[in-house]
């Protein structure tokens, strides 16, 4: 025998489910624009039917059903875009750590100017010209000293302009390092917290939002992979090894490297060895810095010692006006970032070696200093084809970097937008839904107020 | 392939950041005139544009040497056409003396009209452009005629060349030396004034008159090279302000902005811009609620 009340439960069911489901509903349009969001969707299910088929049962017409429950709160993501986006995101963190640094190489190196390295070399070549025209007075002596400080000043600037970039990206490093380390405790405690919902029981879905955002931050620093557990805590690891998950995470240390002049070295706590990265803005800034920096740097250092070496031989050879000879034009004791004159020749500039064989209306060792610039002195070319060459590759370099970043960020707006089809929030779609429950609810209430008035009538509360 | 909200707005923002980067970009290259502003602009370009900049400098910087060159042999040229003149004054009073039976007086006056000459003839071989002697050869600062003796002349300059580079390699000498312009002259009037002196109108009609002549036509030799070296500076600096303007142009071509194109882009992506601005406006006004009482 059936229960009277039984359509009162039915009804109950009905309106708490939907009651649920437009909470549901609720939270999703007051997250429409949250970032990161993800889509919940009540599952619905029919509450198991009454009337199981048994001994002494009275099996009426066939099993009767007793309304709906929500079973779950289902969260709409997929894994493997997920996985898509933050691939993309270690291409980007790698490409755009690279284009920032060259880009800062190329205003360093400050082509195409008038005011260039290559500039001032080619004003020193026509001084020397000057002098070899006029080697008897003073004032082309003394511009010829103008333009070869102008190249110095000039090398030592742009040398320290490259040093300090170096710098500069080792404190980006270091920022990006601490963020990293801040991101992966985050994931820690928000795993912890995950397990702990889902073993009461519970859907932890916005944990699980929160915890992909930190991923994704996190993927652009460094190349992240996801390994999901039954536990429901995503567990993270970087470059192979487990970084965080619900049982604690890895420190992430950064320390000065005496053997790389105290810049920055990233370790895994208790680990010797430096940390694994994988592709990612930490690695990039490490190997910018590191690598493509100091050959920069070297090639600078080559051109000046080059220039230095060579302008010295010449000049030692000549005589100045007054007889002197054996002297250097440049200090050779210069070095990249480190460049100077010899002082000596600058306190009395007729000790500037312009004749060749001591007569003071003899240009020729000038015209010698100023031909250096058709000589092959650095590696088969001349200095100013060996900076044409430098600026080549930094060109092509940057370029690369520029576009690699362009097409990453592309991609990773073509991926998010595939996820945001999944699980982005309709408005049109959660309104509609609003609609379906509302109504759903009016109805169940409705069917409660017609079951009540059956009872009243059998109960003889109508009058 | 389902809609959601931020999807539609993120789309939106990404379009109109392109579009503005895009217009930042025309606007920078519209106004600095500028197509390669960074060599990743065009790395190729970039060292291409290096390599003319410099030689421009050196080109412009030959043209100067070439200037400096041509001075020094118009001056040159200049001081040795009035020698010549000199010499033919000499000449002629040597014709004039040259016969047997002239009075001793009247020799001694010419033969002091050849001091004055031999007087002018130093000078104009010590002649000097900004302290510096022309004829000196490389010992610029000492004038190269000498008087060791009553009219005896000494060179005392050297034999050094003025060199001046007009190409990558190339080179020329402006100056000619005292030694081969002026002794010859000088040491055939002096002879001229002693044999004057001497009354030895024999030798003077003879062997003096040919050294005289000898001195002249070196003179007119020299200054026929002389102005065969300035046709050659003239020449080299024609071809180097043709280079130059060569260069420039390819300079512009590189580096410079085509305007019409770039006008163009300016213009293409300002519509570009507005378009998506209007259709954004448009779409994002749609929703359901709107329709819902």
């Amino acid at each position: 025998m059936r229960s009277s009340f039984v359509g009162l439960e039915t009804g109950l069911r009905a309106l708490l489910a939907h009651r649920r489901a437009i909470d549901v509903i609720g939270h999703n349009i007051a997250n429409s624009a949250t970032p990161g969001y993800s889509r919940q969707v009540v599952e619905l299910q029919t509450t198991p039917p009454y009337g199981v088929a048994g001994a002494g049962l009275d099996l009426d017409a066939g099993l009767v059903g007793t309304g709906v429950a929500v079973t779950d709160i289902v969260r709409v993501r997929t894994a493997f875009l997920d996985r898509q986006y933050r691939q993309a995101g270690a291409s980007f963190g790698d490409a755009g750590a690279r284009r920032a640094a060259l880009e800062a190489v190329e205003a360093a190196l400050g082509e195409p100017s008038d005011n260039s390295l290559r500039a001032a070399l080619d004003r020193f070549w026509d001084a020397a010209q000057g002098v070899a025209t006029n080697p008897e007075t003073l004032p082309p002596r003394a511009a010829l000293w103008e333009a070869a400080t102008d190249v110095v000043n000039t090398c030592n600037l742009t040398w320290q302009r490259l040093s300090d970039q170096r710098l500069w990206l080792d404190d980006k490093l270091r920022g990006r390092a601490g963020e990293l380390d801040a991101l992966i405790q985050e994931a820690a405690s928000l795993n912890r917290a995950i397990v702990t919902v889902k073993n009461g029981g519970g859907s932890p879905n916005d944990l699980l939002d929160k915890l992909d955002r930190v991923i994704d931050t996190m993927a652009d620093i460094a190349e992240v992979r996801v390994v999901a557990r039954e536990s429901g805590a995503q567990a993270v690891y970087i470059g192979g090894a487990m970084v965080a998950d619900e049982w604690g995470f890895s420190t992430l240390e950064v320390i000065n490297d005496p053997q790389n002049g105290n810049l920055a070295a990233l370790r895994w706590a208790g680990s010797a060895a430096p940390a694994d990265l994988g592709r990612g803005e930490l690695s990039a800034l490490i190997e910018v810095r590191d690598h493509e920096m100091n050959q920069y740097l070297d090639d600078l250092d080559a051109l000046v010692q080059a220039l230095v070496q060579s302008a010295n031989a010449v000049h030692q050879a000549g005589f100045g006006l007054d007889g002197s000879t054996g002297l250097d034009l440049f200090d050779p004791a210069s070095v990249g970032g480190h460049m100077a004159l010899n002082t000596a020749v600058g306190a009395d500039l007729r000790r500037i070696a312009a004749s060749a064989t001591g007569p003071p209306g003899d240009g020729e060792n000038a015209r010698a200093l100023a031909g250096l610039r058709a000589q092959p002195l650095l590696n088969g070319s001349t200095l100013n084809d060996y900076l044409g060459g430098m600026i080549a590759r930094l060109g092509v370099d940057t370029a690369a970097a520029i576009s690699g970043e362009d097409g990453a960020r592309l991609l990773q707006e073509q991926v998010d937008t595939q996820r945001q089809s999944v699980s982005g929030v309709s408005l049109d779609e959660e309104t509609t839904n609003l609609l379906r429950y509302q109504q759903a609810y009016a109805a169940a209430a409705r069917y409660i107020a017609a079951v009540d008035e059956m009872l009243r009538i059998l109960t003889g509360n109508i009058q | 392939m389902r809609i959601a909200n931020n999807m539609m707005y993120d789309r939106f923002l990404a379009d109109l950041e392109a579009h503005s980067a895009r217009l930042y970009e025309c606007y920078d290259e519209v106004s600095t005139q500028r197509r390669l502003r960074a060599p990743h602009d065009d790395p190729a370009g970039a060292q291409a544009a290096a390599r003319v900049r410099s030689e421009r400098a050196e080109t412009a910087q030959y043209v100067k040497n070439a200037d400096d060159g041509q001075t020094w042999l118009r001056l040159s040229e200049a001081a040795l056409g009035h020698l010549g003149e000199d010499l033919q004054r000499a000449r002629e009073l040597v014709i004039a003396n040259a016969s047997d039976g002239g009075h001793q007086a009247l020799l001694d006056a010419a033969a002091k009209e050849i001091d004055a000459i031999i007087q002018s003839a130093a000078d104009l071989g010590n002649a000097g452009l900004g302290g510096r002697y022309l004829f000196a050869g490389t010992a610029t600062l000492t004038p190269p005629i000498a008087f060791v003796g009553p009219n005896q002349a000494q060179y005392c300059g050297d034999t050094g060349q003025q060199v001046r580079e007009i190409a990558r390699g190339q080179t020329l000498a402006a100056n000619t030396t005292g030694d081969v312009a002026f002794m010859p002259a000088l040491d055939a009037l002096r002879d001229v004034a002693v044999d004057l002196r001497a009354g030895d109108t024999g030798r003077l009609s003879a062997a003096t008159l040919d050294l005289l002549d000898a001195a002249l036509d070196g003179v007119l030799a020299i200054r026929a090279d002389l102005g065969a070296r300035a046709n050659r500076l003239d020449t080299a600096r024609t071809r180097l302000l043709e280079a130059d303007i060569a260069l420039a142009g390819q300079q512009g071509k590189i580096e410079d902005t085509d305007l019409a194109k770039a006008l163009l882009d300016l213009n293409r992506t300002e519509v570009a811009y507005r378009a998506a601005l209007g259709v954004a406006a448009r779409v994002a006004n749609l929703t359901l609620l709107d329709f819902l009482r």
